[in-house]
């Protein structure tokens, strides 16, 4: 069983602020990208682990640490219904070089970026122990920056293309989410989306 | 529609109700007195306005008298006193000008303890821009830090606390490229639910550009704009003043007050600011210049005016906002970071307005940053306060600042507690090892490598290489400046007055042991419920005792900055934080804390801490005394705090001052070190050990004839020093403290070897290798960091 | 040297850089002439450059990843142009995160070919500061051979300090080349031999790497705080510690130069040498 539990700034997240200006601003993507949101996203693993009471040992797990988040400035929130997968390891192969004129519907990716695996084994001690005690068998920890990116595109191939180009930094005109020698884009989830799903 | 709060129609539970539901913390009698003040009902703006001036943050409501009773402000050298932000006093000619050395104080408490990692980062926000607001360059940061116990009853929530605002300050104040030029760190479980977060600033500028926060009196003949710089204006931080005066009733409620640190931003400001007033200074054009901080754009706007006697009409609807949607009142009391305020002429204003949009492209370095004029100055000593068309407040500007006092009871408590019986035959070796595993005596460079210490290429004597930080900021003068700051909560919960006194004259000792004369002190007096008569007893101790330690101590001599031997140590600035206290109802320990600021005049001579050189003399200065009270031994060995406090004889810490200032200007001292918490054992282990306990030598140590008993020889807490002098000029040496009255103790000299020998009437008293002593005295920091349990960043 | 014929340096401002000041300073007391560039000055006026350098600090305060924003920034068209004529480029600290995230360095296949991640440390997370011994390479095509092997006493200050790349091959293909231009090293120049004289966990223990043709360095300490004996801690071990105690007392020799004022000369030397040829 997995739990991804994606948090949330309730204030102001300068860096998606930051990152909007670089890649609106400086690379180019103005009008084809549509919207940016950044998250921390935290994945817990217990093979055998029943998800009630995985998840009620988690809830308890939250409240003793602020190591995962902090109530007084981000909002946390599990992400059962649709557990998302592994997803697809963005590659260099997939980039696509920006289009001069944004083209076709609006596409939804998330994007999960993780430093070197993302694994935190100073967690999964501490958490692992408090969760053993509870019943629940904790295997895995692994943190990375959730990406919520919103473009545009004529297909989903295109859409991937896209995404892969504005992640993965190749060079000083090239992508800017991260740095491929040390850090792993994956793509959890690439959907096509109208507009009003958008907004509501 | 600006609502009006008719405050003499309601019956008082109306008016609770009211109060309660716009969030203010003004009390009834106070909401009244708004209304006799401004002889008509008062807006809610209005309202808003005075709960936040009328806070006990930003009125002084309790403290004032006091503090203008019982303090020395002034001085031939001072040239401004505690009457703005930041307190500037005469530091020296250096580099063909005069310098005047920039000193404030703030607490950051109450935002620690519920958000550890802002909290700490916005507290360094706010400390800077005080001192930036002067003209000044901000050359050195102190962080003075409290935490609960961290093997108590709240271990986990503490360290957690203490995790985040280390983390706070780092990712702060590195980026901020202002060096860290230490502090200090206390744990005592008192703190267990209100830490305690300090923030010390020191800035340079030359006298001639010392920039002040009023309208310059050239507004008189010629229109002035005000223009507000930085952060579009959001509701974070409102409130933040009364915050900062309420108890906390659970740390995890309150979050409206604090705010979101940016020291990218505050960095870019800080050069955007510097080309404004570059020039200004060169076009001969008069400005004020003040930073926001509580009580946000209606507070900076009226004592701007009111400081220059003037009035200030302000528009709310030019302001740069994150929302149209906030409130009148959020936007002119909110305490958004990153904003100053200016004064200018208005022919001034365009190009003005250039640099920041354009040169430095605020724009863009932060969404909706911006510098706008909002307001302007008028010749009528009116306040008025207006969004587009609508009227918010319009009143004389002196009801506006007028403030508000109290007189409150004072009860101060002193704990007197009998020594403990001691055992004796204890083996003191192991006693030293436990002292020196103790987390409030252990190696603090665990701490001190999160701070960036050396940015800006002044730093001479970094934190932990000896009892001061030492800048050397000129290029061709060896002038320097030593800063340094102390509180003994251990102390001051046995008796407030001696707390307060003792941190006076431990801050005197520590820069005496750099050669530095005593300038100017800052403090900030950290206390629990003036409300009650008890915290409040202690405060007003710890005022006397501080004002009585200045004036008994002095400024002794120093021939450049015309101040007489006898003229007390002025108090340029400082801070007063109340309210420091959990739901619980206990007060933490009385806790003022001092930084004293000091003059170098050639940082050539300035020694560390460690010892230099095998075969050098190593003397004692200060009789050992038995005043094991409040101290680490007792509390360790016997679970005790009983027994006498350490006395402040403030003759006899001038007398041994003025001898280590003195010798270490003449070029003596090889190393010096105060003796403090633990006593001449723990102070002789840190000179072998010190930052650098790799190139560490050792100390073959015979202690002098004394009736005392050998632990309390080793570990009472009277003060004094322990110093190298160099083989050659120990005659000099011995001649300079019979000049001062002052008997110098031989102990014995520097080993190659680097271990710890100490021996008393030809016995050994205890003998412990150098890697002995660094295992005990390094591990415990690190493991109250423990990797995972630190809180979010 | 005559003051006409001083190579002229610019030090670049991005927002929230923090040591562009001590860098000029070291720049010029290496004889060269020092301005401070903002980020967003019209790039043609770097043409009149003949060196660069890009200082620590925390531009756009690391935001995505240090030196990520930055490294997209318009003023490094110039940079590039600058670099293909051979100019000298020092990016230390934040300023060599930028240098390898334009590309710029190590400038093999060209692009992005490593990173300097997140450092690695045993007992602890986030920023580290204290002093390390560089051991340099007198092999290197770098300007920075001039040290001619020396061990030089360092101050660093990072968090993400740590070269690590996912290229097959390439650090022994940079070693190989001279292209590591420092490592980090004992006090007698011997092998760091991991945590704790390795402070990040960086590969094959490099501290500064430069591209092919030598003119571009990218280092992780900081040279422009030890420039002057006078920065260096009294109780450093080794030939620098002994002489900054043995100049107790003397402003005069703590005036003198410190450990990092070589890389400086070094630096300027070869940009007066281009400028000349």
């Amino acid at each position: 069983m997995r739990l991804d539990l994606q948090v949330k700034l309730t204030t102001i997240d300068l860096v998606r602020a930051t990152a909007w200006l670089s890649l609106t601003e400086t690379l180019g993507w103005q009008g084809i990208l549509e919207g940016l949101t950044r998250y921390d996203l935290w994945r817990f693993e217990s093979p055998d682990a029943d998800l009630a009471a995985f998840r009620a040992a988690l809830d308890v797990e939250l409240e003793r640490t602020s190591s995962y988040y902090n109530p007084n400035k981000q909002a946390r929130e599990f992400l059962t219904e649709n557990t998302l997968g592994d997803g697809r390891r963005l590659a260099l192969a997939d980039t696509r070089p920006r289009p001069e004129q944004p083209e076709g519907d609006l596409w939804r990716a998330l994007v999960w970026v993780t430093d070197e695996g993302g694994e935190r084994p100073d967690l999964l001690r501490a958490s692992g122990a408090q969760l053993r005690a509870r019943g629940v068998n904790l295997t895995s920890v692994r943190t990375g920056t959730l990406w919520d990116i919103r473009l545009h595109a004529q297909d989903e191939a295109h859409a991937r293309g896209f995404v892969a180009g504005l992640a993965l930094s190749r060079d000083r005109r090239k992508g800017l989410l991260l740095n491929p020698h040390y850090q792993e884009g994956h793509l959890l989830k690439l959907e096509a989306v109208s507009r009003a799903t958008m907004e509501a | 529609m600006e609502a009006v709060i008719e405050v003499s129609r309601l019956t008082e539970a109306e008016l609770a109700e009211v109060l309660s539901k716009y969030s203010l913390t003004l009390k009834l009698d106070e909401a009244r007195k708004v209304e006799e003040l401004l002889g008509r009902a008062p807006t809610l703006t209005e309202l808003t306005l005075f709960d936040t001036m009328w806070s006990e943050h930003c009125s002084y409501k309790s403290s004032r008298r006091f503090l203008g009773e019982n303090l020395p402000t002034d001085g031939p050298d001072v040239i401004l006193g505690p009457v703005e932000d930041a307190g500037i006093v005469r530091l020296g000619t250096a580099d063909g000008r005069s310098w005047g050395l920039v000193l404030s104080h703030e607490s950051h408490n109450h935002p620690s303890q519920v958000l550890p990692f802002e909290g700490a980062a916005t507290g360094i926000g706010g400390i800077v821009r005080d001192v930036y607001c002067m003209g000044a360059e901000v050359v050195g940061v102190l962080d003075p830090l409290r935490f609960g116990d961290p093997n108590g009853a709240a271990a986990r929530r503490s360290r957690e606390i203490m995790a985040g605002v280390v983390d706070g300050i780092w990712h702060y104040g590195n980026a901020l490229g202002v060096p860290n030029l230490g502090g200090d760190l206390v744990f005592h479980p008192g703190y267990d639910d209100n830490c305690l977060v300090n923030v010390v600033a020191l800035g340079l500028v030359p006298e001639d550009e010392i920039v002040r926060s009023r309208v310059p009196k050239e507004a008189a003949d010629e229109q002035y704009d005000f223009i507000l710089i930085g952060k579009p204006t959001d509701e974070s931080g409102f409130g933040g003043a009364a915050f900062a005066s309420i108890i906390l009733d659970d740390e995890e409620e309150n979050r409206g007050a604090v705010q979101v640190p940016d020291p990218f931003l505050k960095r870019v400001l800080s050069q955007a600011n510097k080309a404004v007033l570059d020039l200004a200074r060169v076009e001969g054009v008069p400005i004020g210049f003040k930073d926001l901080g509580a009580g946000g754009i209606a507070c900076v706007s009226s004592e701007l005016a009111e400081a220059g006697g003037f009035g200030m009409k302000v528009d709310l609807a030019r302001v740069s906002v994150s929302s149209d949607e906030l409130a009148s009142r959020v936007i002119a009391c909110s305490e958004t970071q990153e904003r100053y305020g200016l004064a200018v002429p208005r022919r001034f204003s365009e190009r003005v307005l250039r640099i920041y949009n354009e040169e430095f492209d605020l724009p863009h370095v932060y969404p909706g940053a911006c510098a706008r004029v909002v307001g302007e100055v008028t010749n009528d000593r009116r306040y008025v306060l207006t969004r587009g068309d609508e009227v918010l407040s319009d009143s004389d500007i002196e009801v506006v600042t007028s403030g508000i006092r109290y007189d409150r009871e004072s009860a101060p408590e002193v704990m007197e507690l009998p020594a403990p019986v001691r055992e004796s035959n204890r083996d003191l070796g192991r006693d030293l090892l436990m002292l020196l595993a103790d987390p409030n005596i252990c190696d603090r460079s665990y701490l001190y490598q999160h701070y960036d210490s050396e940015v800006q290429g002044h730093t001479c004597l970094r934190p932990g290489e000896g009892d001061a930080g030492v800048l050397s900021p000129f290029m061709d003068n060896p002038l320097g400046l030593a800063i340094t700051c102390d509180g003994n909560p251990w102390y001051g919960e046995r008796d407030p007055w001696r707390g307060a006194a003792l941190a006076v004259c431990e801050s005197v000792r520590n820069l005496a042991c750099q050669g530095g004369w005593p300038l100017a002190l800052t403090d900030c007096l950290n206390y629990g419920n003036p409300e009650k008569a008890g915290p409040f007893g202690a405060f007003v101790e710890g005022v006397r005792a501080i004002g009585a330690a200045c004036r008994g101590i002095g400024r002794m001599t120093e021939e450049e900055t015309g101040a007489e031997p006898n003229d007390p140590i002025p108090v340029i600035s400082g801070n007063v934080s109340f309210y420091n206290e959990s739901s619980r109802g206990a007060a933490i320990p009385p806790s003022p804390i001092v930084a004293l600021a000091g003059r170098v005049a050639d940082i050539s001579r300035v020694p560390g801490q460690q010892f230099k050189g095998a075969g050098n003399p190593v003397f004692m200065i200060g009789e050992r005394l038995d005043e094991m009270g409040g101290g680490v031994y007792n509390r360790l060995v016997y679970a005790s705090k009983g027994g006498k406090l350490p006395e402040p004889d403030f003759g006899k810490v001038r007398a041994e001052a003025l001898v280590m200032i003195q010798a270490v200007q003449a070029g003596m001292v090889k190393a010096a070190h105060d003796i403090a918490e633990g006593g001449l054992a723990v102070c002789v282990t840190e000179m072998i050990l010190g930052r650098r306990p790799e190139s560490g030598r050792g100390l073959k140590l015979e202690l002098p004839a004394s009736n005392l008993a050998l632990d309390i020889q080793l570990f009472t807490e009277t003060g004094g020093f322990v110093t190298e002098i160099a083989t050659d000029r120990v005659d000099d040496f011995k001649a300079l403290c019979a000049r001062h009255d002052v008997e110098p103790y031989r102990l014995g000299e520097v080993t190659e070897e680097r271990s710890l020998a100490i021996a008393a009437a030809g016995a050994a008293v205890l003998n412990l290798a150098g890697d002995e002593l660094e295992r005990a005295w390094r591990r415990t920091l690190p493991d109250l960091f423990p990797a995972g349990e630190g809180g979010t960043s | 040297m005559s003051a006409l014929s001083k190579p002229r340096a610019a030090v670049i401002q991005f927002p929230g850089v923090n040591c562009e000041y001590e860098s000029a300073r070291a720049l010029r007391a290496a004889g060269a002439e020092a301005d401070v560039l903002r980020w967003n000055v019209d790039s043609t006026l770097l043409t009149e450059y003949d060196l660069f350098l890009l200082p620590g600090g925390f531009s756009y305060q690391d935001r995505i990843r240090a030196g990520a924003v930055a490294a997209k920034e318009r003023i490094l068209d110039a940079v590039a142009e600058a670099i293909e004529l051979g100019k000298p480029v020092l990016g230390i600290c934040n300023g060599a995160q930028v240098l390898v995230e334009a590309g710029f360095v190590p400038g093999l296949a060209g692009g992005l070919e490593l990173a300097i991640a997140p450092n690695r440390m045993p007992d602890r997370e986030g920023y580290f500061s204290d002093w390390r011994f560089l051991k340099s390479n007198p092999e290197s095509p770098s300007w920075a051979a001039a040290l001619n092997g020396s061990v030089l006493p360092v101050p660093f200050a990072h968090g993400e300090g740590r070269f690590t790349s996912r290229n097959e091959g390439l650090f022994e293909q940079l070693d190989a080349a001279g292209q590591i231009v420092m490592r980090y090293a004992k006090a007698d120049g011997s092998a760091a031999d991991g945590w704790p004289v390795n402070p990040n966990g960086s590969v094959m223990d490099v501290a500064g790497i430069c591209n092919r043709a030598g003119n571009v360095l990218a280092m992780m300490p900081h040279p422009e705080r030890c420039a002057w004996l006078g920065q260096v801690p009294e109780m450093l071990e080794g030939d620098w510690g002994a002489r900054r105690q043995a100049a107790m007392g003397s402003w005069d020799d703590l005036q003198g130069p410190g450990p990092g004022h070589a890389l400086f000369t070094a630096m300027v030397a070869a940009a007066s040498r281009r400028k000349e040829s």
